[in-house]
């Protein structure tokens, strides 16, 4: 065989042969692929591999920023709040949680969202006129639980090795790079302790129906397994709690709690400090132990 | 089909084997023939038809114009191939009778045309014979490795390597799949990846940060060059694999010290023809006056800009490009004293800043996007992976090229640099899109 041809087939093999060693390990260790590429699949690997916990939170990014399993007073928790949750991730959460004892359920606008859970973590496709794709995306192990390869996301698969310390609130935070600049102590000259205080939601209007079934379904599944649910809902600044802090938006929280029968923790309204936030909705570091004392004590 | 499609890539290994295992050249070449028609009726069949009337008129044209030399004949030839072009693609522009509404051309267009009267001109100037195989002919004129989007192949360049019989060389495959892959790459793993947020971003240019919108104004530079040097790199690629030897079109273009020099290094086989067929044609810079040949720019690179599309902002481009060209000519002698990369650094960013109207997708976006740059608030979203991959592919330009480029990488890095293409396009890929220049 020429020198010319030796090159072409070692090419030829490290590509195929990568892409088919990938393809077998993927089939093969799929769960733990599948729970590095995407983010949800990873809180619940990540929950599953720490063992029996005392209570779990769920919720959006605003909880994964915004609330400590280890400030709160109450054993050993675990926050599976995730970024860009919705009703329907909130839904597969509860069937997939198994039992708890307890469990703090976010209510509040991003949740709401009804975009469905994608647990693929693959970008929308098209496919038309590439059958082989198509054939490819409907049965490759690899293709499926590709993201998980991202320099990003390899950390993940370190980070459920060792799942028996976290507690989950480590991962996905907002805005990570510029709280590294922040002092983590509370911003100076502030004193909104009366401010932090949970209300009870009250307005008028109609309430969405779709969104006060989907906690209901949320609700019965996580007690079904036995946890006793409280709902929470984190602060806001000024400038979003203006448009969250509604008479139509209390009215949809409190028909929420109605229909649940479940206590909820409302500090939407309450007027804490600006200074408190990392952006225009997501609780800094200092912003998340306040909130999760301020949590321990509504209880 | 798409070059980046599964089913396109797989088809590939089979028409080489197929290509190879016949001895007879008239049967490549029909091999070579009918898989190109299959390949353009893939997206939409009714075109094949044109670019079949196309090979045949220009066929017979070119053996007319062999024997008559006639000047009206060359004029009637190139009056009628533009005739397709201004109305597919500038009907609606210039409001002609019975354009299309939706803007719908034949893929390929653009290239096929210039490609063809490059050749009338050819025959006329006696530079090169007509062709006088018809199948040697139509591969020529619609090879699918470069029939959508280039290179602009020149008749003098690829037609005698049609009519001689090849010899199997592994050398020449094994480029042609380290061509195809790293091809991809950049198509796939940068320039769709940074497409994501560039196309995103400019659908509502005006809510974007100054620090976002500075983003993409670098990310766009960087998402073009992927994506159009990953097409000709796929496109040289699948030539060595059929023992065809297509024309380079990039070499490290945002390395220039001057537009002048930016055009010898950007879209090569496109900036040839215009230099031979319209700036030459003009009369360019030879025996005409100063401010004669300053025109002849200008209206070369206006024409250029137009080339790319119907749109006001394409004459806005390619009239600045000319513009500056012209400004440079003028500061030769000043600019001379520099040191290079000055030079270099100013060139990147008169060709970063034009590139706002080549994209802008209106004039009024165009204006909303430019106030975002220089009054725009602080976004603290930034995209990270955006971040990363345009800075990075931007500043390793260098080196890419010349992995790209190089013959003679060690077998080793050679395995190691695929490995991790290859893991780049599976960890990051974007799933779809199209190339940019298929709508030119």
């Amino acid at each position: 065989m020429s020198a010319a041809a030796r090159r072409f087939w070692l090419l030829s093999a490290c590509v195929l042969g990568l892409l088919a060693l990938l393809e077998l390990l993927a089939r093969t260790e799929t769960d733990g692929f599948a729970a590095v590429s995407q983010r949800v699949r990873f809180k619940l690997a990540l929950l599953k591999g720490k063992g029996p916990v005392d209570f779990v939170a769920l919720g959006s990014s605003r909880t994964n920023d915004g609330f400590a399993p280890s400030l709160l007073g109450k054993g050993v928790g675990f926050s599976a709040a995730t970024p860009s949750s919705s009703l329907p991730t909130l839904e597969y959460f509860a069937q997939q949680i198994g039992p708890q004892k307890l469990v703090l359920v976010e209510v509040s606008r991003p949740q709401w969202d009804a975009a469905p859970l994608d647990l693929e973590a693959e970008a929308e496709a098209d496919y038309a006129g590439d059958p082989l794709g198509q054939w490819l995306h409907d049965h490759s192990a690899l293709l499926r639980i590709r993201r998980a390869l991202a320099f990003e996301n390899l950390p993940r698969a370190w980070g459920l090795i060792r799942a028996h310390e976290l507690d989950g609130s480590e991962w996905f935070r907002s805005r990570q790079l510029i709280e590294t600049f922040r002092p983590p102590t509370a911003p100076e000259g502030v004193n909104d302790d009366a401010a932090w205080v949970s209300m009870t939601p009250q307005g008028e209007g109609a309430a969405d129906q779709r969104i006060v079934d989907g906690y209901a379904r949320v609700v019965d599944q996580l007690r079904k397994n036995g946890a006793r649910v409280v709902l929470i809902a984190p602060p806001l600044p000024s400038g979003r709690r203006a448009q969250e802090c509604t008479g139509e938006l209390n009215a949809l929280r409190a028909a929420i709690v109605k229909r649940t029968e479940a206590q909820l923790l409302d500090f939407t309204c309450a007027p804490v400090d600006d200074r408190w936030f990392v952006d225009y909705q997501h609780l800094s570091s200092p912003g998340r132990a306040r909130f999760t004392r301020a949590l321990s004590e509504a209880f | 089909m798409q070059f980046t499609s599964a089913t396109f890539l797989l088809c590939v290994p089979v028409l080489v084997a197929l290509y190879w295992s016949v001895r007879w050249q008239p049967a490549r070449l029909v091999l070579l023939f009918l898989s190109s028609l299959a390949f353009y009726a893939w997206r939409h069949w009714p075109s094949v038809f044109l670019l079949l009337g196309s090979i045949g008129v220009n066929f017979a044209l070119g053996r007319v114009l062999e024997k008559s030399k006639s000047r009206a004949l060359l004029a009637a030839g190139i009056a009628l191939n533009l005739s397709f072009l201004l109305f597919f693609k500038y009907g609606r522009f210039l409001h002609l009778p019975h354009a299309r509404d939706d803007g719908w051309m034949p893929l390929g267009i653009s290239f096929f045309t210039f490609q063809v009267i490059a050749y009338l001109v050819d025959v006329y100037r006696n530079e090169i014979p007509a062709e006088r195989n018809l199948l040697v002919f139509a591969v020529f004129k619609s090879f699918f490795a470069q029939l959508i989007a280039g290179p602009i192949v020149r008749g003098r360049e690829f037609l005698p390597q049609l009519r001689e019989p090849k010899v199997f060389d592994w050398a020449n495959l094994h480029r042609g799949a380290w061509l195809i892959l790293c091809g991809l790459f950049l198509k796939v793993g940068v320039a769709d990846v940074i497409g994501e947020y560039v196309n995103y971003a400019w659908k509502t240019p005006a809510s974007l940060g100054a620090n976002n919108a500075w983003l993409v104004l670098y990310g766009y530079a960087a998402q073009l060059l992927a994506d159009f040097w990953g097409y000709s790199t796929m496109a040289v690629g699948l030539g060595h694999c059929f023992g065809l030897t297509l024309p380079i079109n990039f070499d490290n273009p945002y390395s220039s010290a001057s537009l002048r020099e930016f055009w010898r290094r950007w879209h090569i086989t496109l900036s040839g023809w215009l230099r031979d067929y319209l700036y030459i044609s003009l009369g360019g810079n030879r025996g005409v006056s100063k401010g004669r040949a300053a025109f002849n720019r200008l209206a070369t690179m206006a024409l250029g800009g137009l080339w790319h599309g119907a749109g006001w902002n394409y004459l806005i481009w390619g009239t600045l490009h000319g513009v500056w060209m012209d400004l440079e000519l003028v500061t030769d002698k000043f600019r001379a004293k520099w040191p290079k990369w000055i030079s270099v650094l100013i060139t990147f960013h008169v060709v970063v800043a034009l590139w706002l109207p080549f994209r802008a997708p209106s004039m009024e976006a165009l204006g909303q996007f430019v106030m975002r740059l220089f009054t725009g608030h602080f976004d603290s979203a930034m995209p990270t992976q955006t971040i990363v991959l345009t800075l990075g592919f931007l500043l390793a330009q260098k080196p890419l090229f010349a992995a790209v480029r190089r013959v003679d990488l060690k077998p080793w890095l050679e395995g190691v640099l695929a490995a991790l293409m290859i893991w780049e396009l599976l960890a990051y890929g974007s799933a779809k899109s199209d190339f940019i220049y298929y709508v030119f």
